[in-house]
């Protein structure tokens, strides 16, 4: 069963146009700027051909790209001069993303990502625009090469095991008041502060420019209140306007699972689809910022293996951007029903763990005030007080939240749980034994006196390396983990 | 194989003929930058002297100190391998112990370079989906039945990525 050789729909050559104009916008506008004084009509003329030389090329891209599915992979063939062909197993597919803006919805258009676990920046494979029903022909092709593959290979491991079984749809959909808690603490504006505060130098420079020059002092002191009331609202709109974004990103989230594939689904201006393999799942991560724990709610993150180049928490896919804490245990065990959460017993911290913690970050704080009491003890006594307290309030904290929330527990054969502290945000991890590629474990004489250690998990995310880290723990609960690791470690 | 093993004792020389070499670099770099003091009047080339001896100084003590060190990290570098998993600990003062499951292992990249051919050893790269592992040196024969090892089991268990 091979289908033809097919286009994409003429409305790719727009976004092609699109993202041509994007790159082209600023060598354009310089030119213009250069030869504008000279000359109009050239630099109308020139334009007007550069124009017309993105369009003709736009088009000929367009004629030439294809795209074919077999038995066994999709082909993609693409270039202008150089001739591309792209072969695309479907065994090799790590997940298929479908991006659909509003105004495409009613032609029933969409675009479709699909990524491997090569090592190529960004997807490997981006059909701009392609008819909906796409998805659903390339999901069929790939079941089809699936139920093949399991009945020729009988050998196959548990995970792919699973598929067979038909489980039906489990589904998951946010609730609005979920949405709300999660973009009203979203810390997101705070990028958005920095831009205003760098805006802010120029504004008071022109500000104290024109008032000191022109005006008595009363009205400085007025023309300061209007900079922090300026402040003020323009923050809060930076503010509105990322609750608004997260809003319409996160719109109607809609998490469902079939068999062992996760289909996610949301957005409101553009809606995205995107569905992952059981199997491409490394381990589950629970999230949680220190305003968000206030207000019990949690992020679940799944850490898969792509080619995307993201930052690390980015590079996580969202499987639950927002979740109430009390329905986390429910959530879980209906979407993993492998990860055995309620044999996860959680035992508190060890006293050791906080003084270790505490000392380090003691030392670290008795450095900074060392180091920066020695410039400012010129200036007052006072400032030397205030770089205590504030160094001891920069580092105490987070600390204590290491040692506090420092675990690793075994839930069972084949699962761990392991819960670290970054900054102030709890990270808790469960990991399947089969992902985890190597395990360091490491002691000094002195901890080892004290039968304390250190424990880092190596796991694969996006394209590199991964290191969950948990410090100083008592050696048993370390040990016992190692030994579990050697233990199966060919399952 | 199945014991806890030592590096061969032999790379105790290569770890030491490593450090000569970059001492030696760091000699002849030393003698380039001090090239600058032709361009020094006389008064300010004295301090010049001084100033290089320390550093020449500073290099035969750090040379003196890794000899030591090499010593202190043959005898605390150990690796184990059985039909499961290859461990690789080090340090005394601050213990690494370093767990890597066979079925874990994408590829063994074995290396020789002119040095490791004389003592005939090989150097062990052992490559998983999250990072590589070194060893510095394992006799050729025990190189090779490491790379058989872990290629048999490597072939049985499925890895999927």
């Amino acid at each position: 069963m091979t289908s033809d050789p097919k286009r994409l729909h003429p409305a790719a050559i727009l976004f092609f146009l699109y993202k041509d104009l994007k790159n082209w916008i600023v060598p354009a506008i310089i030119f213009v700027v250069a030869v504008y004084n000279q000359s109009k009509l050239w630099s109308i003329l020139g334009l007007f051909a550069l124009l017309l030389l993105i369009t003709a090329v736009d088009i000929i891209r367009y004629r030439t790209f294809s795209y074919q599915f077999f038995d066994d992979e999709i082909l993609v063939r693409s270039g202008i001069f150089v001739k591309k062909v792209n072969h695309i197993p479907y065994d090799r597919i790590q997940n298929i993303t479908a991006n659909q803006w509003f105004f495409l919805r009613p032609f029933k258009l969409e675009e479709l990502e699909i990524e491997t676990a090569g090592h190529s920046e960004g997807p490997e494979v981006s059909l701009v625009a392609v008819p909906v029903k796409l998805k659903d022909e390339l999901n069929h092709y790939r079941q089809q090469f699936n139920s093949e593959e399991v009945t020729q290979n009988v050998s196959q491991e548990t995970f792919s095991m699973e598929k067979p079984i038909k489980q039906g749809i489990t589904e998951y959909s946010i609730t609005w008041r979920e949405l709300l808690k999660f973009s009203l603490t979203s810390p997101a504006f705070l990028s958005g502060l920095l831009v205003v505060l760098a805006f802010y130098g120029k504004v008071q420079q022109s500000l104290s420019k024109q008032f000191y020059e022109a005006a008595a002092n009363e009205f400085v002191h007025l023309g300061w209140i209007l900079v922090v009331i300026g402040l003020i609202i323009i923050l809060l709109f930076f503010y509105l306007i990322s609750v608004l974004v997260l809003i319409a990103k996160y719109y109607h989230f809609h998490l469902e699972k079939e068999d062992s594939q996760f289909r996610m689904q949301y957005g409101f201006f553009k809606a995205k689809k995107t569905s992952i393999s059981q199997n491409r799942i490394q381990a589950v991560v629970v999230k949680q910022t220190l305003l968000r724990r206030m207000l019990h709610i949690a992020s679940v993150k799944l850490v898969i293996i792509s080619n995307s180049k993201k930052g690390e928490t980015e590079k996580d896919i969202v499987v639950m951007p927002v979740i109430e804490t009390a329905k986390l245990n429910d959530f879980l065990k209906k979407f993993f029903p492998h990860i055995p959460v309620d044999e996860l017993k959680v035992k508190p911290a060890a006293a050791k763990t906080y003084y270790y913690d505490l000392r380090n970050a003691m030392i670290f704080s008795v450095i900074t005030d060392i180091v920066l009491g020695s410039i400012m003890f010129k200036l007052s006594v006072w400032w030397l007080v205030a770089i205590v307290i504030v160094s001891a309030l920069f580092w105490l904290p987070p600390a204590y939240l290491n040692a506090r929330r420092a675990r690793i527990t075994l839930m069972n054969d084949d699962y761990v749980f392991l819960q670290n502290n970054q900054v102030t945000s709890k990270n808790s991890y469960f990991v399947p034994k089969s992902s985890i590629q190597l395990l360091e474990r490491r002691q000094s004489v002195w901890l080892s006196n004290k039968k304390f250690a250190h424990i880092l998990l190596n796991c694969r995310s996006g394209i590199e390396t991964r290191v969950l880290k948990v410090k100083y723990l008592p050696q048993e609960q370390i040990d016992e983990v190692v030994a579990w690791y050697k233990k199966g470690a060919n399952s | 194989m199945d014991k806890v093993e030592k590096l061969p004792e032999s790379i105790k020389v290569i770890w030491r003929i490593h450090a000569i070499i970059e001492f030696v670099v760091f000699l002849v770099i030393v003698q380039a930058v001090s090239l600058i003091k032709l361009t020094m009047p006389n008064n300010i080339r004295s301090y010049f002297n001084i100033g290089e001896g320390i550093v020449i100084a500073l290099g035969v003590l750090f040379l003196i100190l890794s000899f030591v060190w090499v010593i202190y990290l043959w005898n605390f570098w150990t690796y184990y391998i059985d039909e499961r998993q290859v461990q690789l600990h080090s340090g005394y003062f601050f213990r690494k112990q370093v767990i890597i499951p066979i079925a874990r292992v994408q590829n063994v990249t074995l290396k020789q370079g002119p040095i490791l051919k004389s003592k005939n050893l090989q150097k062990v790269v052992i490559v998983t989906a999250a990072g590589r592992s070194e060893i510095d040196g394992l006799e050729s024969e025990q190189a090779d039945q490491l790379k058989e090892t872990i290629m048999k089991l490597a072939q049985e268990a499925k890895n999927d990525i």
